[in-house]
């Protein structure tokens, strides 16, 4: 028997969370753009906090900006230059759109995705290389988000086009408890952790229940081995779980599978027909109706509002440096969102628009909010400006991945990494070639000669080794999302003495040390300086300041201007997204 | 389906998310988080020129081979017991020279502890944050003892000596990167503490000059929590590229060097009692190699044939420079091992009890607190917990483990709430 999908009702509908009712109460939104609403919402609670707005940001600020949010570097100093002399009055808003079509903005967001999702947890039976493949093209083709959740939350890692989706759940070795809380956090903005053995002492909104009915959807998924090695999801039938509180221990509770409030219904199946491959332990189980399933279906849709509330706010985030809920993973009544009315447009409209990301980042990076300076009016106390005012732009730490990419466009050190990773491999050859010496095998055939796929991957290989050092040293502990900006001793002790960096700054092989030192005149070297490291151009003191440093060092050229390149790269300014 | 949770705790507190969420939304600027938490409270003005050396023996010291020997019972084990410098004292012959200093340490032998998850790692964070792993992450102790004894040192507060290659690791949880562990390797010098050729010593200043020239001025009417951390980073790290000697043990003089003796565990103590001398905070050093599954004997008989001479030679040295007196030293392990011996002369992990040593600055030393039964299954005297262990190793220093960090805005107890310290062990 096929489950027919009608049968699926939502038993219980009223929800507790005032979400529901606040989407269907701000129709009239529709009208005006989204990005004109979110100007609206913020200088309306600005004007009632008495707070001013910081001035626009300049367009060298707005460049770097969106070009570190929505690609994930900085613009080399080619763009940079030919953006800021742009004299177009829609110079921001082309630009906006050029980046949301470049091939970088897919990265990025697989990026910035992975992170939110797997939280550098290490690989497990998906690779990341596969997992951000999926998602670069997801993002890149601008699957609605609603999809790609639901292939994520679906994912059985049988069909080979979706299987990187199934690493959501494999790499946590689908462990159930794991799970609900990461399904929570991730996907629904609450952090049921403490609902598991009771309701949450603390925040009267997470009930017990709430934990276990979302549990009751993966309750019965576990890994299965194929014969052919590879790891996938099989599922024995689940109706319901009993639990009861820790501080009831006699009274058993039982719950179906539900979406914090909403209870789903499962169809009743004649024993004995549960099964489309019943459970032994050659055969993947496979029953007729997947909660796994379901809970694709029923969670990123508007069944859910908590859905689109919740990924609203992480977009939000990504771009604002704050969530209107803050910390993400935290909505609850004792925590509630700075913005509520915002936050029920975004929602709304992100839905609205069929989970279409990419329009969705446009109106936000089209919006004043967003095109605002860091920098601080006079009229304000710098000390005691709430960050979620949005009254000035909030400054985030650039991420491992974004730091990497940009100190290499900043450098224009491109060729020097090809040329470490050369290094790299003739060395690991030859520590090779000297143990075939030391130690022949007689029984294992020669090497072959290397064909240049393998060697393309030998190359990809060190350059994410490369990578994989800055996010050891940058990144957040695996399994934690990722923290505020903080900087620590070993992490300046990196930047300033590391091998890695310290070859890209040396004139060489054409980088930016090497095409400084050929200029004679200190003001176009302090411009291109500026350009190229900090993507804008230099104010007089700092072309004063470039100046009589070159003076000071005209012994030796390459190192005075190796010394003011260094010192940009480990600037806050540059650090920073800003 | 009968519910089975995974978390065995129905005492939770506060796990860091949860904390997270307590936080009042518009707490004023959380930037880096550790630039919030406020100064301690008065009367640890004085608690300032305290040092802690913490010995982390890893894999889980067996209590028989050491500490609460219990020979010619079914559980002993092949090897003897020696008397100690205390009277009526007896530690296991495989500590000779620590048996001679046993009268400048407090021995614990009633130390238990629930069962956590994450087997080592879960219950290594147990003992050296107090709180179950699965509320936390909370603070290592180390990086706790930086925050609240050295906040404003230029010297790193918290140096960790480490036999393996050991990754930069947060272990200051919510008190920031500025207090996590500085690594030293195999007891070499922090990664990355050398100068790349390029810069020479003149030019390597010009560019950290040049560096603050242009944070200033981006600093300017921005908020400051994150250009000061910032800032902050690259001090340390200039000050720590200048005091690079401070690492190096064979600046020691040639009699000691002989005297810690030359393997891994002799040097990392040498260079233990350099880091402490030079006045960092908190220094500790791991020792490897306790997970005795199999051979537990014979493991012991190397891995204590190692340890017990520098450790001793430390506290000796320690001692005759005065350092003890205002320097607690604390030998931890995660958890004791079976008084079962399996048929392959294991044992396996044991949390129901095992011994902890400590000595120094604050604490009763030159006896023992609590005991075991004739053949060590279970604590019929003193029973000790860890998380009291947590507050006592604070108080010992003159820290109150009662007080609270503050987070943006919240909170947090220092020590577990429901623990205290145990007052038996405090002078």
């Amino acid at each position: 028997m096929v489950f027919s999908p009608t049968t699926r009702s939502r038993v219980l509908i009223a929800t507790a969370i005032v979400v529901t009712s606040m989407l269907s109460a701000s129709s009239h939104a529709a009208e005006v753009p989204l990005h004109e609403l979110i100007d609206q919402r913020i200088d309306a609670s600005l004007a009632k906090q008495k707070l001013t707005a910081a001035a626009p940001a300049s367009d060298a600020e707005f460049m770097r900006r969106v070009y570190l949010d929505l690609t994930g570097t900085i613009p080399d100093s080619k763009t940079a230059r030919a953006f800021i002399e742009d004299v177009d009055v829609l110079k921001r808003t082309k630009l906006i759109d050029q980046l949301l079509a470049s091939e970088n903005y897919g990265t990025h967001m697989a990026t910035v995705f992975d992170v939110m999702l797997m939280e550098r947890r290490p690989d497990k039976y998906v690779t990341t290389p596969e997992w951000r493949t999926f998602l670069a093209e997801s993002f890149g083709a601008n699957k609605p988000l609603n999809v790609l959740v639901a292939e994520i939350l679906g994912a059985d890692g049988v069909d080979e086009k979706l299987r990187p989706a199934a690493k959501f759940y494999l790499d946590r070795a689908v462990a159930k408890d794991l799970l609900v809380r990461d399904i929570g956090r991730l996907f629904l903005g609450v952090d049921l952790q403490c609902a598991q053995c009771h309701d949450h002492p603390e925040i009267d909104d997470y009930l017990h229940q709430h934990y276990h009915g979302l549990s009751v959807f993966i309750a019965g998924s576990k890994t299965f081995k194929q014969p052919d090695g590879k790891f996938v999801l099989q599922e024995v039938v689940m109706r319901e779980v009993e639990f009861a509180s820790v501080f009831e221990p006699d009274k058993t509770n039982k719950t179906g599978p539900r979406l914090l409030d909403a209870l789903m219904e499962v169809p009743e199946v004649k024993e004995g027909e549960e099964y489309v491959e019943k459970p032994s332990r050659t055969v993947r189980s496979v029953p007729k109706f997947s909660l796994r399933k379901l809970l694709s279906e029923r969670l990123p849709s508007k069944d859910t509002p908590e859905f689109a509330r919740s990924m609203a706010n992480r977009l939000w985030a990504m771009l604002m440096g704050r969530g209107i809920v803050h910390p993400l993973d935290m909505h609850h009544s004792d925590n509630p969102p700075s913005h509520p009315e915002l936050l029920n447009d975004l929602a709304v409209r992100l839905s609205a628009t069929k989970y279409d990301v990419k329009a969705f980042l446009r109106e936000l990076t089209l919006s004043n909010t967003y095109q605002r300076s860091s920098f601080i009016p006079e009229e304000l106390d710098p000390e005691s400006l709430p960050e979620d005012s949005f009254a000035v732009a909030n400054m985030k730490g650039l991420s491992p991945e974004q730091l990497f990419d940009s100190l290499l466009v900043g450098t224009h050190a491109s060729a020097v990494l090809e040329q470490q990773i050369d290094e790299a491999l003739e060395e690991e050859s030859a520590e090779v070639a000297a143990k075939a010496v030391e130690k022949p095998d007689a029984d294992k055939p020669a090497p072959e000669e290397p064909d240049a796929e393998k060697i393309a991957e030998a190359r990809r290989a060190k350059r994410a080794a490369r990578v994989t050092e800055f996010v050891t040293m940058f990144g957040s502990v695996p399994g934690q999302p990722e923290g505020e900006f903080a900087a620590s001793l070993p992490q300046a002790l990196f930047l300033a003495n590391s091998e890695t960096l310290s070859g890209w700054v040396p004139a060489k092989l054409g980088n930016l040390t090497e095409q400084l030192t050929g200029l004679d005149d200190s003001t176009t070297i302090a411009d291109e300086l500026y350009l190229s490291v900090l993507s804008r151009m230099p104010e007089d003191d700092e072309r004063t300041l470039v100046k009589e440093h070159l003076e000071a060092g005209k012994a030796d050229r390459p190192k005075a201007v190796a010394a003011l390149v260094w010192s940009l790269l480990a600037s806050a300014e540059f650090r920073l997204n800003h | 389906m009968k519910y089975d949770p995974a978390c065995n705790s129905n005492a939770h507190l506060v796990s860091r998310r949860s904390m997270l969420g307590n936080m009042v939304a518009g707490a004023a600027g959380v930037g880096a988080l550790g630039q919030l938490i406020h100064p301690l409270v008065a009367g640890e003005i004085e608690a300032k020129k305290k040092q802690v050396l913490i010995f982390l023996l890893n894999g889980g010291l067996s209590q028989f081979e050491s500490f609460d020997p219990k020979p010619n019972t079914d559980t002993g084990g092949p090897f003897r017991s020696i008397p100690t410098s205390v009277p009526g004292t007896h530690f296991c012959e495989l500590m000779p020279y620590t048996a001679q200093i046993a009268d400048k340490l407090a021995v614990v032998r009633s130390m238990y502890a629930e069962r956590v998850p994450g087997s080592h790692g879960g219950a290594r964070e147990y003992v050296v944050t107090g709180r179950p792993p699965q509320q936390g992450p909370y603070p290592w102790i180390g990086p706790v003892y930086s925050k609240l004894l050295a906040d404003n040192e230029d010297l790193p507060g918290n140096i960790h000596i480490t036999p393996s290659r050991w990754g930069p690791r947060q272990d200051s949880a919510f008190l920031g990167p500025r207090h996590a562990s500085l690594v030293l390797s195999g007891g070499k010098p922090p990664l990355n503490v050398d100068r790349p050729d390029l810069f020479n010593k003149e030019l390597d200043d010009t560019r950290y000059r040049l560096r603050q020239i242009a944070d200033q001025r981006f600093s300017q009417r921005r908020r400051t929590a994150h250009t000061e951390a910032y800032q902050s980073s690259y001090d340390q790290a200039a000050q720590l590229i200048r005091q690079k000697e401070l690492f190096d043990v064979t600046k020691e003089s040639e009699k000691d060097q002989l005297r810690y003796g030359s393997h891994d565990m002799g040097r990392h103590c040498l260079l233990a009692r350099r880091l402490l001398q030079k006045g960092v905070t908190c220094v500790k050093v791991t020792h490897n190699n306790y997970d005795s599954h199999m051979e537990n004997f014979n493991f012991h008989l190397e891995q204590l044939g190692e340890f017990d001479q520098p450790f001793a030679t430390l506290m000796q040295d320690l001692e005759e420079s005065g350092q003890l007196d205002h320097t607690l030293v604390m030998l931890v392990t995660e958890f004791g091992r079976t008084p079962v011996i399996q048929p392959d002369n294991g044992r396996d992990h044991y949390q129901d009890s095992w011994s902890v040593v400590l000595g120094g600055c604050g604490i009763q030393t030159g006896g023992v607190l609590g005991s075991t039964n004739d053949n060590g299954t279970e604590i019929v005297d003193r029973p000790v917990h860890v998380g009291e262990m947590f507050h006592t190793y604070l108080q010992a220093v003159g820290l109150d483990s009662t007080g609270t960090h503050v987070v943006g805005g919240n909170n947090v107890p220092i020590g577990a709430p429901e623990r205290s310290a145990v007052k038996e062990l405090l002078i």
